[in-house]
């Protein structure tokens, strides 16, 4: 069980347009209960990867099993619903004229009694620290607000695979933060639960067990966090910086003063006090 | 040289029905067109509804906006009638902004500003070509749809779609998120750049990082209100808490390394100094 395969992806290609790929001959495997993280530039793949993964382009090339079984016709409908996933961009996703329909959206097909999707809503909303939001418009909320109410309504169906698309984006760091917490609250009491994170951010990358680079439709690095952040100038040719505390941590070890770069900041830093 | 200035300005989301929203609770703030000025604040503070007052699209329902000598205010008799003038003076990027991106081409859509503000589609073309290089847009994109676009390279188009028109007021609602680490210091400094020909630039950001090192003037929105303006350095020696907001990693670094023993200033503007810095309070 608990090493099961989730994702496992062989040589994923496609193109938009003739002549022209969006993603190259990209694999990668995910374990259940994992959480890796996918970088790259602009343009890179990332959310045309996301939406293979989901079902929502077509396979043109490569190979790809979900949950051990590859989507067919007959099953990749129940596959693609145990995958739920956030996009880059809030505003295209609101169907509902309130925060709490909004999140009850999804769980509407799945005929729960009234009292415990009513329960499901308010879990969910409160997770992402929306609960006193759910009787507003959804159009009506700032744009950090907007994409928790999003990440909510995915949170309600408790899918076994999460897909973030830049699902963070325009939250300020507290609200991210908070996030993130929800999200290793989830993981912790649901440690079935895997996680695709597609993000700029390296401070989130962090965090993961894993992280994927793309550059220009290729997986370009695929490694720990500790693994990819320690390789400098490689991070320069693909658009990307360390982590501050990478950053920090070279400075300070050409001074000859070591430090372990890691997640938490102020543990990265303790060796400089004890 | 024009002054902005907030005076009292109060805003109210659909009054007086049950989404009735208060979002500004009396805004007080000055700065001049030349200026480069960050709003920062946690979401849901005011921000965007500030900055949606400076070219008209939102109007107080109590106290007065005044661009240079344009004036939006609560009171109908003191609202200046010159909008087109306002709206080619100010540019807005919004915060969705890849949304807004409506023509069927790349190429027609940077150009719709210039097109609306009369020039010939030739002049327009010219302008367009010149936006589009600046965000880093190449030529084989121009004939693409804005949805054949990935979300970072329409988020550059909207970008690029007002800097085209040549705004004297740059307005930005978090124009680097989307864009990739390299992209957004690129992008921010594009900024810098026509920051330095002379448009004032307003820019609303999370990443506190691009403040220390773009802005000139930082102001901190909280529950509708200003509540602290000055200089990046003054705003983030204080305690940032009560608004919800961090610090830049240096000076988390430095609060950290206090806590602990050290007595670090925030003086230092790059790592290595830090480094040196850590390394002489180290042996104490
Ligand atoms: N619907 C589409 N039609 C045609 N081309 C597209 C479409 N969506 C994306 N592309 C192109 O495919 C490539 C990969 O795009 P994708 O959206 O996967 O990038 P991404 O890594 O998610 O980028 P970003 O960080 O900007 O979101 C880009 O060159 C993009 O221009
Ligand atoms: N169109 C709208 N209708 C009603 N309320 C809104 C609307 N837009 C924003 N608000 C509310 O106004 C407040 C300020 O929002 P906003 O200016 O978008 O904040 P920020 O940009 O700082 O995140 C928030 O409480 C938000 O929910
Ligand atoms: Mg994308
Ligand atoms: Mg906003």
């Amino acid at each position: 069980m608990d090493h099961r395969l989730i994702v496992r992806a062989k040589d994923l290609t496609f193109g938009y347009r003739k002549g022209e790929k969006a993603l190259r001959n990209v694999s990668f495997e995910l374990n259940q209960g994992r959480y890796l993280v996918i970088l790259g530039h602009n343009g890179s793949g990332k959310s045309t990867l996301a939406r293979i993964l989901t079902g929502l382009l077509p396979l043109q090339g490569g190979e790809l099993e979900l949950f051990g079984e590859v989507p067919t016709k007959e099953n990749g409908a129940s596959l693609t619903r145990r995958i739920g996933i956030v996009f880059q961009n809030p505003d295209n996703q609101f169907v509902a004229s309130s925060v709490e329909e909004d999140i009850a959206f999804g769980l509407e097909n799945l005929a729960l009694p009234r009292e415990e999707m009513v329960r499901k809503v308010r879990e969910a909303a409160k997770m992402v620290g929306m609960e006193e939001f759910l009787n507003k418009a959804p159009e009506n909320l700032s744009g950090g607000q907007k994409q928790r109410v999003a990440l909510a309504g995915v949170l309600a169906m408790e899918p076994d695979l999460l897909i973030l698309d830049e699902a963070t984006s325009m939250l300020d760091p507290k609200g991210k933060r908070e996030v993130y917490k929800a999200i290793d609250g989830l993981r912790q009491t649901h440690p079935s639960l895997s996680l695709i994170s597609i993000t700029h951010d390296v401070e989130e990358a962090l965090h993961a067990d894993r992280v994927i680079v793309l550059s220009d439709g290729l997986k370009a690095m695929d490694g720990t966090p500790d693994e990819i952040f320690s390789k400098k100038e490689e991070l320069k040719r693909l658009r990307l910086y360390p982590p501050f505390v990478y950053r920090l941590s070279s400075a300070l070890k050409k001074l000859g003063i070591d430090i372990v770069p890691e997640g938490d900041l102020e543990r990265s830093l303790s060796p400089l006090w004890r | 040289m024009a002054v902005i200035v907030f005076d009292q300005v109060c805003f109210t989301y659909s009054p007086k029905s049950p989404f009735h929203s208060d979002a500004l609770k009396g805004v007080d703030l000055s700065f001049s067109s030349t200026d480069f000025l960050a709003l920062v604040g946690h979401t849901g503070s005011g921000k965007s509804t500030i900055i949606e007052h400076l070219n008209a699209l939102l109007v107080p329902t109590s106290g007065e906006v005044r661009i240079g000598e344009y004036i939006s205010s609560s009171n109908k008799k003191r609202r200046s009638k010159k909008l087109g003038y306002l709206r080619r003076k100010v540019g807005l990027v919004f915060q969705f902004s890849e949304n807004q991106l409506f023509e069927d081409t790349l190429i027609k859509d940077v150009m719709f500003g210039p097109r609306n503000f009369g020039d010939s589609p030739e002049a327009a073309h010219l302008k367009a070509v010149e936006a589009l290089g600046e965000v880093g847009l190449p030529e084989e994109y121009y004939e693409r749809s804005p949805f054949e676009l990935s979300g970072g390279e329409r988020r550059r188009a909207a970008i690029a779609g007002v800097l085209a028109v040549g705004p004297k007021l740059l307005v930005l609602d978090e124009p680097t998120s989307g864009l990739d680490p390299e992209g957004a210091r690129e992008m921010m400094d594009l900024f810098k750049k026509i920051h330095e020909r002379g448009t004032g630039i307003v820019l609303v950001t999370h990443d506190m990082d691009i403040v220390l090192g773009y802005a000139k003037k930082v102001a901190v929105v909280d529950n509708g209100k200003i509540a602290m303006t000055g200089t990046p350095a003054e705003v983030f020696s204080k305690d940032l808490k009560p608004y919800g907001l961090e610090k830049p990693l240096v000076y988390q670094t430095i609060d950290i390394l206090n806590a602990h023993g050290y007595s670090l200033s925030y003086q230092y503007e790059n790592l290595d100094d830090l480094a040196k810095a850590i390394k002489e309070g180290k042996k104490q």
